[in-house]
């Protein structure tokens, strides 16, 4: 709206978009379109110097009959459903103890630094990390817990704990998100309705659930959201954690993508099921743009 | 030599919301003007049309008899200096100052002998090497000016520089920088949405309400004859007493009555009233006092309060049916709180507006 | 008489109720801090511990939990592996390129999206396009890029890398920028464009001395993800250009009984984010939530 006027700046507008622009066209405009073609393809690689040919539905219906494309589109929807309301939770009762006027100021301030740590891991090292830890007979939980008469637990080497160990690491990794975000709206949350409703009598109980937490929805809005988004992309910490494995008990859709078409080289299939993926997420993208860009009305100068 | 500014027919809409609505100002070479309004009144928008910061939807700008509606604020040839001051945090005061010149590409002696003689105007010589952030309210606004009169301007906007001033020294700078403008001659234009700002400072009031023109003219001109209710009780200090009246014959002679007024009306005024006979009837407060003027009618009134401003004090009177009008005494004239008697209203002064359309007759 | 006695005695008693309350309100939240320091320093120091024990301690029936007995073998052979040593540079070849290209090419969309009215909402287009570009999935654009990649002869390249890293990092800092270049006063620029301004000298001049700070931090965000990033560097490299994250992934496979090692080279890969982290604590929660919240 500022400069709508000046008649020079549009060219320079274009002139500085057009980095920004290029970039965004060739890095998944290009890619995307690709990948389309290939999810519509067949294409033996055996053959060497075969191209790919358009076929039609075929990769589609292959997939979507396909028990382990579905196995592993489950496993990403539990995995997200029991690790998001875990963090949640946890979440709220970390970010309340570090905002709680019980705790010393200064021990609550060390802990919010030291909740970086895991939150900055880098995804692999964290896998790797757990590898350690979680060793069936070397690692130091399990020999932990054997102090209080507890396991030994098989973790992530069995097929049938692999998926709790994963979402264990995932909450212990990722919870600080949830408290970082909280404790920044509960800070920020203004003191004299409470106030008021301590001079009212109203118990710690009843503040928390019927002042503090609603006026903390749209900080829970947007963590839900952005949790959902990341839980649903994991990648890094499962490939260096379990590799999908063992069997495919913690393949969810990435590492079955993953696994399609840079260990079989199934290339058409694996494009195909990115596609399925991506319209898979397309609801959940579309309430979130919906909510960014209403809260950004600002930005649209329209 | 300084140059003529003429805003013609403009008009803004954002959406449905019209902010300025067919206003037409003309200023003359090295005229100082004011636009005053209430707050939302479209002054800064249409200060903003002015520096080719908002387009216009319709009107044009006309500068120096050229069209400069598609030009923007560089061709124009515009200075501005803002509400907020919009000094660039990062730059030093003599950046701040030499920034206009750097941009038009001044040679750097050209630039460092202007901002010397600018920060010798505006005084601002000890602070050349600091920061915005490290300087007061009012030094802040130095710069700003200094920074707006440092290159040669066809006209200069001004949107409320005194605003984030405190009173002391609102009242001080504004003496100065009337002096300021008068001694360059350059043609400005002033926002402010102070009465007292713009009656003390221009040559020439716009007053302006819901985006629309309401009066121009010289501040005692536009305060003498106000053209209508909201003009009259905008501008002046004690507000003008305005109150619904009733016009009557006396015996033939035409009358009006208000409350417990009933003043004799001047030929002029009947005619201009007509055949009306619902009226607003609007007495300046120093046009009521408890001495006779030249040519004037009395009331009876009791005095409820008194408020003392040194030389002068405005007082508060009650009458006999309940309703309240303000009239002002010299500071020996020696009537205080309680006092009741005669109160006289100076009939040359008397103003008549239509009861409903509030123009004046 | 008992009233009077009655109202000197209840204040006493739920003053004594009150305390004891609280003090096993304390107990119960200085209990579960402990824990979730546990939870959180324990890992780290276990990650340490490993870095420094002799490669003999590692396999014992209860694991060593604290030992004297320490060695620097394992950092010696992780560092001083010239394969690790390559992978370190190409990791911080392509962070710090591909963090540049994004940072400077997102900002100056951001700094048009947020101030220039574009015909054809193309304000709005973009926008949209760039929240659904940050939405993606990386795995759905691994498999063309490999195969585009290919077709290019660029497959285990730096510039394979840096080109699908800047793809990735553009959306963020243009978000991102975008909601830093709404917290700055517009008066400034306009007081630029009355000075005679062009745009491109409002930017050079006022916009981006202005915003340096919030362009490091944005940078930082960019860097830190960049550097940690293991699937498209897994996909597009297999030998020369390989980054430490595929490094430290590849110990399992190929060598997953050097736990020192790999401790060794996950703390080395740790190290500079966790400063890089600290430096920008403030910001972190307004770049983990992409703008949303302000922090
Ligand atoms: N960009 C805009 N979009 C919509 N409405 C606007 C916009 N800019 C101004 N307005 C509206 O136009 C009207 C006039 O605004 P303007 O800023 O000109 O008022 P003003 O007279 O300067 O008030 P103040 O004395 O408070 O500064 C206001 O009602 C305002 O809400
Ligand atoms: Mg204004």
């Amino acid at each position: 709206m500022v400069a709508d006027f000046a008649r020079d700046d549009r060219k320079v507008a274009m002139l500085f978009l057009l980095p920004g622009v290029g970039a965004l066209l060739v890095t998944y405009l290009v890619p995307l379109a690709y990948s389309l073609g290939l999810s519509f393809s067949e294409w033996d690689i055996r053959k060497p110097g075969a191209q790919w040919v358009l076929s039609g539905f075929g990769n589609y219906t292959d997939l979507l009959t396909s028990e382990g494309f579905w196995r592993a589109g489950l496993r990403s929807l539990i995995f997200t459903l029991a690790a998001l309301p875990i963090e949640l939770v946890l979440g709220t009762m970390i970010a309340l103890l570090l905002t709680s006027e019980m705790v010393s100021s200064k021990l609550s301030a060390l802990t919010r630094v030291l909740m970086l740590v895991p939150l900055m891991l880098p995804p692999v090292v964290l896998g790797i990390l757990w590898r350690l830890l979680l060793n069936v007979n070397y690692g130091p939980v399990n020999s932990l817990l054997g102090l209080v008469g507890l396991g030994p637990f098989t973790w992530a080497a069995a097929p049938d704990t692999a998926m709790a160990t994963i979402v264990l690491v995932e909450v212990i990794a990722n919870t600080s998100v949830v408290s970082m975000i909280l404790i920044g709206g509960l800070l920020s949350l203004p003191p004299e309705p409470i106030r008021a409703a301590e001079v009212d009598g109203a118990g710690p109980w009843r503040i928390l659930f019927e002042i503090k937490l609603p006026q903390l929805a749209s900080y829970y809005l947007i963590i839900v959201l952005i949790r959902v988004m990341d839980l649903l992309k994991t990648f890094d910490f499962i490939y260096a954690l379990t590799g999908g494995g063992p069997g495919d008990s913690t393949s969810m859709l990435n590492l079955f993508i993953y696994r399609v078409g840079q260990r079989f080289l199934d290339y058409p299939m694996a494009s195909a099921a990115s596609w399925v993926f991506l319209v898979a997420l397309l609801p959940l993208s579309i309430w979130l743009l919906i909510k960014a860009v209403a809260s950004s009305k600002d930005y649209l100068n329209d | 030599m300084a140059s003529t500014l003429r805003l013609e027919r403009i008009t803004k809409r954002f959406g449905d919301f019209v902010a300025v609505d067919d206003v037409t100002v003309d200023i003359a070479p090295g005229e100082f003007t004011t636009l005053v309004g209430p707050s939302g009144c479209g002054k800064t928008t249409l200060l903003n049309i002015a520096a080719a910061l908002e387009r216009p939807s319709t009107g044009s700008i006309v500068i120096d008899g050229r069209d400069m509606t598609e030009f923007n604020a560089r061709e124009r040839g515009i200075a501005m200096v803002f509400q907020s001051y919009a000094l660039y945090p990062h730059l030093t005061v003599r950046q701040n100052l030499g920034f206009p010149l750097r941009v038009q590409k001044v040679p750097k002696a050209e630039i460092a002998r202007r901002v010397n003689e600018a920060a010798d105007l505006m005084e601002i010589g000890h602070l050349l090497n600091r920061k915005p952030r490290e300087l007061s309210g009012g030094q802040r606004q130095r710069v700003a000016i200094g920074r707006a009169v440092i290159r040669p301007s066809t006209v200069c906007l001004l949107d409320e520089p005194l605003s984030n001033l405190d009173a002391a020294l609102r009242v001080r700078v504004r003496a100065e920088l009337k002096l300021l403008f008068a001694r360059m001659g350059t043609t400005t234009m002033f926002v402010t949405h102070d009465q007292s700002e713009a009656m003390t400072m221009s040559d020439r009031v716009v007053v302006l309400k819901d985006g629309k023109v309401q009066q121009q003219g010289a501040p005692l001109e536009v305060y003498r004859n106000p053209a209508n209710v909201f003009v009259a009780s905008f501008i002046g200090s004690p507000q003008m007493n305005l109150l619904p009246g009733q016009l009557a014959s006396d015996d033939g002679r035409p009358a009006v009555k208000a409350g417990a007024l009933d003043l004799g009306l001047s030929a002029g005024l009947a005619a201009a009233a007509g055949a009306r006979s619902e009226i607003i009837l609007g007495i300046r407060a120093e046009d009521i006092a408890t001495t006779p003027f030249a040519n004037s009618s009395k009331f009876s009134a009791r005095i409820e309060l008194v408020e003392h401003l040194g030389n002068s004090a405005i007082m508060h009177y009650r009458t006999a049916d309940g309703g309240r009008i303000l009239g002002m005494e010299m500071r020996d004239s020696g009537v205080g709180t309680g006092w009741s008697g005669d109160v006289h209203v100076n009939l040359d002064a008397v103003k008549l507006f239509d009861s409903k359309t509030t123009a004046a007759l | 008489m008992t009233d009077l006695a009655l109202m000197s005695l209840r204040p006493a008693a739920s003053r004594a109720g009150f305390r004891w309350r609280s003090l096993v309100g304390q107990a119960w939240r200085y209990g579960c801090l402990v824990v979730l320091l546990a939870v959180i320093v324990f890992p780290i120091y276990w990650l340490v511990l490993n870095s420094l024990k002799h490669q003999r301690d590692f396999f014992t029936g209860p694991p060593i939990y604290f030992t004297t007995d320490l060695t620097l073998s394992h950092w010696q052979e992780a560092l001083g592996n010239p394969l690790n040593q390559k992978y370190l540079l190409n990791t911080a070849i392509v962070t710090a390129v591909s963090t540049v290209l994004a940072t400077l090419a997102g900002t100056l969309c951001a700094y048009v999206l947020a101030r220039i009215r574009l015909p054809f909402r193309l304000n709005r287009v973009l926008l949209i396009s760039i929240l659904i570009a940050r939405l993606f999935p990386p795995v759905s654009l691994a498999i063309p890029y490999y195969l585009l990649m290919r077709q290019l002869g660029l497959l285990d390249t730096l510039p394979a890398l840096v080109i699908a890293y800047t793809g990735l990092a553009l959306p963020f800092v243009t978000w991102l920028m975008l909601t830093f270049f709404q917290d700055l006063p517009r008066e400034i620029e306009r007081a630029a464009m009355v000075d005679g301004c062009t745009m491109f000298q409002r930017f050079r001049w006022i916009v981006l001395p202005m915003s340096l700070s919030s362009m490091m931090v944005t940078a930082i965000f960019v860097f830190m993800g960049v550097w940690n990033e293991l699937l498209y560097s897994l996909t597009l490299t297999s030998l020369s250009a390989k980054t430490i994250p595929v490094a430290i992934a590849s110990f399992v496979g190929d060598n997953a009984l050097a736990w020192g090692q790999m401790s060794a080279l996950s703390i080395a890969s740790f190290v500079p984010i966790l400063l890089m982290a600290l430096t920008v604590q403030r910001y972190l929660v307004r770049g983990i939530t992409f703008g949303a919240v302000k922090g």
